[in-house]
């Protein structure tokens, strides 16, 4: 028995790193269709180690926003299964997405459970970004109607066959 | 855009640099023009001396990314109350989230300009205040330590 017994073949694969620019139709749309970050693989789950969003205005900021509304990776859909980064919360839209000048966060890159997700929703299921109110709860929210800029999302991630 | 190679360093410093760290904070990662820092892991090792550090309860060492007068990202924190005031080494892991605990609730977004390319600094701060807020450690002589692992992230001309 030790650190590194080895356990059938659960084990974490490499890092891996991905870019995403989100257009403004795509960030007015988190809610009804969330944007594809990092696809799942047969029999794996997707372990977020890091990621950086850069939101760059256009010549209209997103105006529509409701205080609570937050962005977030997600993974395993949007009922019980799901799983949301940063301790549920993702980050506040508000004081970023809505700003005229280029803005930058970082994110708490842990999943937390809205519910239970099973290891059976999880597995193989690809990640997405999301939007959602926090005052209303997951995966509540208004897609926005405004706006131009566009949202650099930087993710580092790896995945845990299991 | 992407993610470039992980680095990492270990940087030593003195009794005199940890007794200013409020006044002179120290730079251990340097910035890269049009990066911002991924940072991955922090790992300080307290070398003890013959007179202990005299923290004050609520100080913490804080790892930010750009400038310490406009509270920027706060990268990880620790608490320097028994750690840097005991008479025997020390070992002390540091979140490594760029997340604040300094600003109550979801960290806010911040202009980019006030980070980008920016490095990261080691500072102490009074957490029963406002950060940087702080008042220097005027005993001790031992030396710390700190083992960083990071990525710069190439984030464009923006």
């Amino acid at each position: 028995m030790g650190w590194n017994t080895v356990v059938g073949a659960l084990m974490f694969n490499a890092q891996f790193t991905k870019t995403v620019t989100l257009t403004p139709a795509q960030i007015k749309s988190l809610i009804s269709s969330p944007t594809l970050l990092v696809a799942g693989e047969a029999n794996q789950i997707i372990s977020l180690l890091s990621c950086f969003m850069l939101f760059n205005p256009g010549g209209t900021p997103f105006g529509t926003l409701v205080a609570g509304d937050a962005i977030s990776p997600v993974i395993g859909g949007t009922g019980a299964n799901a799983i949301l980064s940063n301790d549920g919360l993702g980050v506040l839209a508000t004081g970023f997405i809505d700003q005229a000048v280029p803005m930058g966060i970082w994110l708490n890159p842990f999943w937390v459970n809205t519910a239970t997700p099973t290891p059976t929703a999880l597995r193989g299921a690809s990640m997405f970004l999301t939007q959602f109110n926090q005052s209303s709860g997951f995966p509540n929210g208004l897609d926005w109607t405004l706006g131009n800029g566009t949202l650099t999302v930087f993710v580092r991630y790896s995945f845990i066959r299991a | 855009m992407s993610y470039q190679s992980v680095l990492q360093n270990k940087t030593l410093l003195t009794a005199a640099q940890l007794k200013s760290l409020v006044a002179s904070p120290v730079l251990l990662i340097p910035g890269q023009a049009g990066c911002v820092i991924d940072l991955q892991s922090v790992y300080f090792r307290y070398i003890h001396g013959s007179v202990v550090f005299n923290p004050g309860a609520n100080d913490l060492f804080v790892l930010y990314n750009g400038t310490q007068s406009s509270c920027l990202t706060s990268l990880s924190m620790t608490v320097a109350s028994g750690f840097i005031d005991q008479t025997v080494d020390q070992s002390a892991w540091s979140s490594p989230s760029f997340s604040s605990i300094i600003i109550a609730g979801t960290p806010p977004a911040l202009a980019l300009s006030t980070f980008k390319g920016a490095g990261a600094f080691l500072t102490q701060y009074n957490s029963a205040g406002t950060f940087p807020a702080g008042t220097d450690w005027t005993l001790g002589n031992g030396s710390l330590l700190v083992f960083l692992r990071w990525a710069y992230v190439p984030i464009g001309e923006i």
